[in-house]
């Protein structure tokens, strides 16, 4: 399998299979655009994702890169958070600041799973707790005030069956 | 949400020199402070949000200015958010109204669901006008029904109750009245009316309603009431070529439009020689195109992530169980199919506990009866007929939880139909097309057959089906002329079924015969005693196969080193069960242009070895480490069992009260503790009673 390189926004370069690169549609798109056989030694710039992070993504790419594509129908709307499986429940074990920027990146480079997997994990850690937990979880900032805090509250609150 | 960004920008890069920055992706590069979730851009944070169900919606509209503001302005976030397990209750009426206003299926379907059936709606609120509440939010919910297969009539068929309250009959009359008065109707329910009219034994004149409300349906563009008035017309027209021609003519817009029954319909004419105005070509070409975009079921990762508590032999038990009721209840093969299909895919989207395994089965069959039969199970004797393990108010709720969390999509095609064209294409005698369906009923049971699409599990069964009764060539061309399907696309699936519905002994003959509800049911002498014709020998399957495994080993021109190999079961063996159960189910390759392709890419495993090896039938590379891999999902799912259950070493074999005979389960290892679901129809206890 040929390989090309990628270039991260601090100047690393990363020599990585077509095909594990390919799961990024942006890179997709950008080979087909320039055309493979042109294959000057020159990197693909990524001018938005460092080398430590590119370096993750390259990372879960490698592993997932079997995996067949995903269902398009709608039906199979991946509400579920908690089908995420083994290796990316621990490969997204890592700090907040970490799993944020994946997501951006999954987002610049466009990899669907990355993303959804990324955001599901967060979405995991929101689930099942109180606004205020969800604030400390997160290092949110509460800027209502007292009175509107009241209202919001009244107006949003779940109410379980008795 | 599209989260393409980038895409735009990329497209336009003509040159590598090209550089390209995005605004709110410069924090990234700059990296002057950590990251903090509110920092991401909306669309991510939108991205984060949709995968929230509603109360944990709320709790972070709670959160602060920003996302009260972001969240509040999102309708598709209110209109998509998932309602799976709530149900309306006085405290959170207002929410379900809030969601519903917003356009949410889920809300409507449960809340119309809640009023007909007085479930969870405080009486003071409701006492004002529950029908035209009722009849309200089913329209509205038809009105943003995607899948143009309207389901109301479903939740209001008769049979009603007599004493003049029943909400379903006077649902039905203020929609009549609405109609003599001439209020706009959604065709949803104009097509409802009518589907509900001929359950009525009204007399003659009311049946004109029907017809006339179809039209009115249809003049509102709704096919599948286009398709009612087309063969309604079809009984009074003469059966001359020109008229033949027009009907072929009209059913094919008809199916164009995307209704299921009227495509297997026209398809149906096709095989019967009915081309219309078409060339042979063009129509084998349609029919070929139709067999190869059919749907897959759910594959068994899908189904038990996150259902870690579930296994195989649990799912096995549940339908072996709903055959079993459909038996009793006289229903056909299709409502079981159909009812299999709405367990599935609702356990691949829900997350409940064990113990509602069984409340989710039979609440499928009783939706799938009413669309499918005349005669259907109430919601009491759904209750009964688990020996009242849930109450009539769980079936109810079950029962908007499921159509609300499929949406309303509950029609699919099955196995069945696929079977019948190929049966249609080249007839058989009625014994091999039982033998057929059997097996395909026989595959059912069996989780994994959710790999491939159902027309191909269809043209195995009935490949086998007349391997196993002598009938002539076992696949002629014909047959790879109207399906596109030739030998090869088949004899992984064929491979499989003979393997896993006659071969394996596990969880047929390790059983007991309580367990052999589908044989039971194909042993009748109307079903022409189809279970009774004995299974061939795989050896004649491997004569069928050879020929083609012999093309197909020399086409191999690119195989695996042995190192290449030996790393990638090295991987193999460092992902996690789930993960390489995935690996094993890849889908198989049957557009014909990819067939070609893939019998290059793709190291074929002969079949000798597929026998070998279980789960490796779809597979290629990595195949030898495929049994392992499901020896670990067996293992840890047990392990899971255990802890789960609290019965630890416990007896291996377990008594059951069955009605007035006492059935005694064994388990395949000496693990009889999936048994959640017990074996006949009156039996069944729920887990935690038994413990």
């Amino acid at each position: 399998m040929p390989n090309i390189k990628l270039q991260s926004s601090d100047g690393e370069v990363f020599d990585v299979d077509v095909d594990v690169a390919k799961q990024s549609i942006t890179i997709k798109t950008m080979l087909e655009d320039l055309g493979m056989d042109e294959d000057d030694d020159e990197a693909i710039p990524l001018p938005n994702v460092n080398s430590a992070i590119l370096g993750k993504v390259l990372e879960w790419c490698q592993f997932h890169k079997d995996d067949p594509p995903p269902p398009e129908d709608e039906e199979n709307r991946e509400k579920r958070t908690d089908d995420l499986c083994g290796f990316d429940i621990d490969f997204l074990k890592v700090d907040q600041g970490t799993l944020f920027e994946l997501i951006l990146a999954a987002n610049y480079l466009d990899i669907k799973g990355l993303l959804d997997a990324s955001c599901k994990t967060v979405a995991n850690m929101i689930k099942g707790k109180t606004p205020e937990e969800i604030r400390k979880t997160f290092n949110i900032k509460n800027d209502f005030t007292p009175a509107e805090e009241e209202q919001v509250r009244k107006e949003n609150s779940w109410c379980e069956e008795k | 949400m599209k989260m393409r960004i980038q895409k735009s920008t990329s497209r336009k890069v003509t040159t590598q020199k090209c550089s390209f920055t995005h605004p709110v992706l410069r924090s990234m590069t700059a990296h002057l402070s950590v990251l903090k979730l509110e920092d991401l851009p909306n669309e991510m944070l939108l991205h984060i949000l949709s995968f929230l169900h509603l109360p944990d919606l709320l709790s972070t509209v709670q959160l602060n200015t920003k996302f009260k503001q972001l969240i509040e302005s999102t309708k598709s976030l209110w209109c998509n958010v998932s309602l799976a397990g709530k149900w309306p209750s006085p405290e959170n009426m207002d929410m379900f109204e809030r969601v519903a206003e917003a356009g949410n299926v889920e809300a409507k379907i449960k809340l119309a669901q809640a009023y007909l059936y007085k479930e969870g709606v405080s009486e003071e609120k409701s006492s004002q006008n529950y029908e035209m509440l009722v009849g309200r939010y089913f329209s509205e919910a038809e009105n943003s029904n995607s899948t143009s297969v309207p389901f109301t009539w479903l939740f209001i068929r008769p049979p009603w109750s007599t004493n003049g309250t029943c909400r379903k009959a006077k649902t039905f009359l203020r929609w009549k009245k609405q109609n003599r008065h001439k209020e706009t109707l959604n065709s949803s329910v104009l097509f409802s009316m009518a589907k509900i009219q001929t359950f009525l034994e009204d007399e003659e004149e009311e049946q004109s309603n029907i017809l006339q409300w179809y039209q009115q349906a249809a003049d509102q563009g709704l096919a599948v009431a286009k398709y009612h008035l087309w063969k309604h017309s079809q009984a009074s027209q003469p059966k001359d070529a020109a008229h033949l021609l027009e009907s072929i003519r009209q059913l094919r817009e008809i199916a164009a439009q995307g209704c299921l029954e009227s495509q297997v319909r026209l398809y149906s004419e096709y095989t019967k020689g009915n081309f219309g105005d078409l060339s042979r070509s063009t129509v084998t070409s349609n029919m070929q195109r139709f067999f190869q975009s059919s749907r897959k079921g759910v594959s068994y990762p899908a189904l038990f992530n996150g259902h870690h508590s579930f296994t195989n032999s649990m799912r096995y038990i549940l339908l072996d169980w709903l055959v079993e009721v459909a038996t009793l209840k006289e229903f056909s093969s299709q409502t079981i199919h159909l009812a299999v299909s709405c367990v599935d895919r609702y356990l691949s989207v829900c997350s409940i506990t064990r113990c509602q395994l069984q409340l989710v089965g039979i609440t499928c069959m009783l939706i799938c009866a009413r669309l499918e039969e005349d005669n259907i199970i109430t919601i009491r004797e759904a209750a009964w007929l688990t020996d009242g393990t849930y109450k009539y108010e769980e079936v109810v709720r079950m029962m908007g939880d499921v159509v609300a969390t499929l949406r309303g999509n509950l029609k699919q095609l099955t196995a069945l139909d696929y079977l019948e064209l190929l049966v249609q294409v080249d007839p058989v005698s009625k014994k091999c097309e039982y033998v057929a369906k059997y097996i395909a009923e026989l595959s059912l049971l069996h989780s994994y057959f959710g790999t491939f699409r159902v027309s191909v599990i269809a043209a195995s069964c009935l490949l086998l089906a007349r391997v196993m009764t002598s009938e002539g060539c076992p696949w002629s061309s014909v047959m790879t002329e109207f399906s596109g399907f030739g030998l090869a696309d088949l004899s992984s699936c064929c491979l499989a079924l003979q393997k896993r519905c006659f071969e394996k002994p596990p969880v047929v003959d390790h059983r007991d015969v309580a367990l052999t509800a589908v044989k039971q049911r194909f042993a009748e002498s109307n079903r022409y005693c189809a279970s009774s014709v004995p299974a061939k020998n795989v050896e004649m399957l491997h004569t069928i196969f050879a020929c083609e495994d012999k093309v197909r080993r020399v086409r191999r021109n690119d195989p695996i080193t042995p190192s290449h190999r030996r790393k990638k079961e090295e991987s193999f063996l460092l992902m996690s069960p789930s993960r390489k159960s995935r690996r094993t189910s890849r889908p198989v390759h049957i557009h014909e242009d990819a067939v070609e392709k893939s019998r290059e890419e793709e190291v074929v495993t002969p079949t000798h070895e597929v026998l070998d090896q279980e789960g490796a039938i779809v597979e290629g590379p990595g195949s030898s480490s495929s049994r392992r891999a499901h020896d670990i999902i067996q293992a840890g799912s047990s392990h899971s069992h255990f802890e789960n259950e609290n019965v630890g070493k416990q007896k291996s074999t377990r008594t059951l009260r069955s009605g007035s005979c006492r059935v005694k389960l064994q388990d395949v290892k000496n693990r009889v503790v999936e048994v959640g679901i017990r074996s006949s129809p009156r039996s069944l206890k729920r887990k935690t009673m038994e413990s």
